[in-house]
């Protein structure tokens, strides 16, 4: 039996850093090693500033861990407006010159050309670099390209999250006029040339993958094809999944949790400002648990805030960090979770995994949050970014006895990774592709009007 | 610094009273200042003369300061100082070396402000910042090196005589430092004229220099040299990284393959960064890629003439760095007319703003809207919604820019290339286009070869140094095409 090879792509391995996305993309490939008619590998980013230690010296791609269908591929330079992998452009000086080696580049061409995959699932462009997309069809022209979106980092550069960097709220849409608003230093031409950057890349991507319908739809506005963008959600794996009727935490159902980065984004703020309205209502019998790490990763004033509030509120208590194999036991230990960003998000995994465990989501009423948990069926969904609303929600929880076995029973099973294996063959990786646009995902709009075409196209049929 | 006393001259020396008198001179500082000093005749009494000079270093220190004198091993010299004549006029100034006679600046001299000054000179309520700077030639056969002293006469009979010392530094930092001092503040702006005539020629001259001590590397060829491309676009990247966006996206256009980029470094510190990012133009996107750089920097109009001289093809496509396609036929359309460019003819594109807007359709001459009347670029339609998208025909203009320029090669270089000395490349496609006419070829854009050409946040209003060296080049453009252009206008109006 012929394999097909596959490679998954991302911006981090979980086992090095911990995060959604490289999660999901290893979960991912793990389920694909279960496969007997796949082989696949998995390449992860790893930048030098963080894990030099770990890092190979004149080598861009090495093994992970003795592994042998995983590696990493060392990060030197990333810029982050271009999401350009930029060591790789200045490695290896240039032919003719007496250092000259292969650019990095070349490299990554190389081991792509080596490892003949069928298919190239890239999970990311942070640290990784668009241009692996460009790379991977050079390199395999035969090749399956998929990409999956995690975010929106092509269509927004203020980290992928669509929020206004200077009144804090959210965006709707990108132009080049609106973003150069965000962004004070960069002209629309910039911005301008950004989206024509990826887009240009984006060509030679055969399927995309949404995680989440908001997500999907998002792109469909931005320019990508209906046919091209299809919605797989990520699926997880039976550890952790317990089966529905467990009990809550406690009798009162007063202990609520929050599970994640402890950043700005992820709405830590907003459950400090709700604990705070909550007791000044008097209401006081809670508990909140917070979970997670990165808080230096937070603004300044979050960072006061939180360490002010740790020292004022004792229905504030911090946990620290915790690794993924340790949530439902620490889920067990809440009644709801809270998901409150302030950015749109897409598909959320602390959501998955708290239904896995079989508690309630507390969420805001945008974006993917609002997709993936249903109002007053499996949580409740109240008006994101507003502490206030929280606290009402919450004061609900505490004062509604009946309100937590009732969502909780009508929390849904979470997509299996043996599920969302069968979607990426299916959709992706076997099943036909859509036939090409007639323009271009790159090309400006007036591209269409064939009167541009010279007479010499017209001679050659391609009209 | 001598001070002079007309009672005490003319009493002491009854002859210059006669003369007084019978009207033969003007006045006693007349006498002293055409004879008077070179017979050795006194001042002023000797006496109190002396108190008075000391008194004079002491004014003098108000009065005025050289800080700097630079100069080249070709003779041209930049003096920076400040001088605050207010109470006290300057009548002359002059340069002499130690070796040969004075070289008179009076012309020469610019005002700016110095706010440092403030800080030098002792604070009163008269006090400001009037700084000057001075350009000059003529010291190559007076051993500039030496040094020498700047003579300051004023109107009281007052003079100055200070020693500076030379500070030689080659034709680059002198160049550099004449383009930091052309954008210090001022009071009012110089005229247009008067900048560009003083020091637009001296500083043409110095960047000639400069630009002919520039090394041109060996280009650098990444895969394989097409032996007849069907076009060759020249790109001067002034930032290296603006290759990589542009390839991207033009690795998208059809026919890529068969047409060469020669691409020319405009920052000699980063040619190595740039080979190899040229080197990833070819292996991540496929494009023939040739890339050069230099020892110095080349100016634009050199940089391009250089690549024209590699470029392999018979066509040239000049191109700015900013420009990109927006269709994959682009190119395809780019080629077609390339077969209809005459030999000397000039063809320019319909470049594109990122919201669709014009950015260039070509050109016309338009009197600017100042007392000195110089005919400037006119961006005929810029920021219009875009214009004609159909068909083959050519449209007549006067000149197009050479971001997005069509020609070819071997009447390019008959003609002499862009002209190296322009300081800027606001006019050099201009001034090319009126040579190319001026040799039988049309001067056209064709709609129908359309890109983006995006422009970087240009700063408003624009930067002094920036200002200043567009006018001088337009001063130079006017000397050159004034008539031209004028006798073109009697014409068509006829």
């Amino acid at each position: 039996m012929t394999r097909k090879r596959l490679i998954s792509i991302a911006h981090y391995h979980p086992e090095l850093v911990r995060g959604g996305a490289q999660q999901a993309a290893y979960e991912l490939f793990k389920g694909f090693e279960a496969r007997p008619d796949y082989e696949p590998y998995f390449l992860a980013a790893v930048e030098n500033s963080a894990l030099p230690q770990l890092i190979k010296p004149q080598t861009h791609i090495f093994s992970y861990d003795a592994r042998p269908n995983e590696f990493l591929m060392a990060v030197r330079g990333f810029d982050g407006f271009w999401q350009s992998n930029t060591a790789l452009h200045e490695a290896g000086s240039y032919p003719g010159n007496s250092l000259w080696h292969k650019a990095g580049w070349s490299s990554v061409i190389d081991f792509l050309r080596e490892l003949r995959p069928d298919i190239i699932h890239v999970n990311h462009t942070i640290y990784v670099g668009i241009e692996m997309l460009r790379a991977a069809r050079v390199a395999c022209p035969e090749a399956r390209i998929i990409f999956t979106l995690h975010e929106f980092v092509p269509i927004c550069n203020a980290y992928g999250h669509m929020v206004r960097t200077n009144h804090q709220g959210l965006c709707d849409k990108s132009s080049p006029s609106r973003c150069a608003l965000c962004f004070p230093t960069r002209s629309p031409s910039d911005f301008f040339l950004r989206d024509r950057w990826f887009r240009g890349h984006f060509t030679h991507v055969d399927r995309f993958v949404a995680p989440s319908q908001f997500l999907r739809e998002r792109y469909i506005a931005w320019g990508i094809p209906e046919n091209m963008i299809v919605l797989i959600d990520y699926g997880r794996t039976s550890e952790g999944r317990r089966p529905a009727g467990v009990p809550a935490a406690t009798e009162a159902h007063n202990r609520f949790g929050f599970f994640g980065q402890l950043i700005d984004s992820k709405g830590i703020g907003v459950i400090i400002d709700a604990v705070e309205s909550l007791v000044k209502r008097g209401v006081e019998d809670f508990e909140v648990r917070i979970h997670g790490a990165n808080l230096t990763f937070a603004s300044e004033k979050l960072q006061q805030k939180f360490k002010a509030a740790m020292e004022q509120y004792r229905q504030i208590r911090f946990f620290g960090s915790y690794f993924n194999y340790e949530f439902p036991r620490l889920a067990a230990m809440v009644d709801w979770c809270l998901v409150p960003s302030i950015w749109w998000e897409n598909s959320p995994l602390v959501i998955q995994e708290a239904f896995m465990a079989r508690r309630p989501v507390l969420t805001g009423d945008i974006g993917g949050m609002a997709e993936k948990v249903r109002h007053n069926v499996d949580g409740l969904q109240f008006a994101a970014g507003d502490s206030e609303s929280l606290a009402d929600t919450m004061e609900r929880c505490l004062k509604e006895p009946a309100l937590w076995a009732r969502l909780a029973a009508g929390i849904p099973d979470i997509l299996t990774v043996e599920e969302a294996v069968d979607l990426h063959r299916s959709l992706c990786f076997e099943g036909p592709l859509p036939p090409p646009a007639t323009r271009k995902l790159w090309e400006a709009p007036w591209a269409e009007k064939c009167v541009l075409r010279s007479p010499s196209l017209v001679e050659r049929g391609d009209d | 610094m001598s001070y002079f006393d007309e009672q005490w001259y003319l009493l002491r020396y009854p002859d210059v009273a006669a003369a007084v008198k019978s009207g033969e001179v003007e006045s006693g500082l007349a006498h002293f200042q055409k004879k008077g000093r070179a017979e050795g005749r006194l001042s002023c009494n000797p006496g109190p003369a002396r108190e008075v000079a000391e008194a004079n270093k002491v004014v003098s220190a108000r009065v005025c300061h050289f800080d700097r004198l630079y100069v080249t091993s070709a003779g041209t010299g930049l003096i920076v100082g400040w001088i605050d004549n207010r109470g006290d006029s300057i009548q002359s100034l002059a340069f002499a070396p130690y070796v040969g006679d004075p070289i008179p600046l009076g012309q020469q001299v610019l005002r700016c402000y110095r706010n440092d000054v403030i800080e030098k000179k002792p604070k009163d309520e008269r006090n400001y910042d009037y700084g000057l700077w001075v350009l000059f030639e003529g010291l190559a056969n007076r051993l500039p090196h030496l040094g020498g002293h700047i003579r300051a006469e004023f109107a009281s009979g007052l003079d100055s005589e200070i020693a500076v010392a030379a500070h030689v530094v080659p034709p680059e930092e002198m160049r550099g430092r004449v383009l930091d001092a052309v954008g210090w503040p001022t009071r009012l702006p110089s005229s247009p004229i008067h900048l560009g005539k003083t020091i637009g020629p001296i500083l043409r001259r110095l960047n000639a220099e400069v630009i002919a001590s520039a090394k041109v590397a060996a280009p650098v060829v990444h895969g394989k040299r097409l032996r007849a491309p069907r076009l060759s676009i020249v790109i001067v990247y002034q930032r290296i990284e603006s290759m990589l966006r542009q390839a991207a996206l033009l690795a998208e256009v059809s026919s890529i393959s068969d047409v060469e980029f020669i691409c020319v470094c405009h920052q000699p510190e980063m040619a190595s960064a740039f080979h190899a990012m040229a080197d990833s133009a070819h292996v991540l996107y496929g494009l023939n890629v040739v890339s050069v750089s230099a020892s110095n920097h080349l100016g634009f109009a050199k940089a391009n003439n250089a690549a024209a001289q590699i470029a392999g093809g018979k066509t040239l496509l000049f191109l700015n760095e900013g420009v990109i396609p927006g269709d994959r036929d682009c190119l395809e359309r780019a080629l077609h007319v390339a077969l209809q460019v005459g030999e000397k003819d000039v063809v320019g594109a319909q470049l594109l703003t990122e919201d669709n807007s014009i950015q260039h359709i070509g050109r016309s001459f338009k009197l600017a809207g100042c007392a000195d009347a110089l005919w400037c670029n006119d961006e005929v339609q810029k920021g219009m919604p875009v214009g004609q998208l159909s068909g083959d025909a050519l449209l007549n203009v006067d000149a197009v820019t050479a971001g997005a320029m069509l020609v070819q090669r071997g009447s390019f270089l008959d003609l002499g290339g862009f002209d190296e000395r322009y300081l800027s490349d606001e006019y050099r496609d201009s001034d090319y286009c009126l040579r190319a006419r001026g040799a039988g070829g049309r001067i056209a854009v064709s709609p129908s070869m359309l890109f983006y050409c995006l422009e970087s946040g240009a700063a408003f209003p624009r930067p002094p140094r920036e200002w200043a060296v567009s006018l001088m080049d337009q001063v130079f453009f006017n000397e050159t095409w004034r008539s031209t252009i004028e006798n073109s206008r009697a014409s068509t109006s006829n």
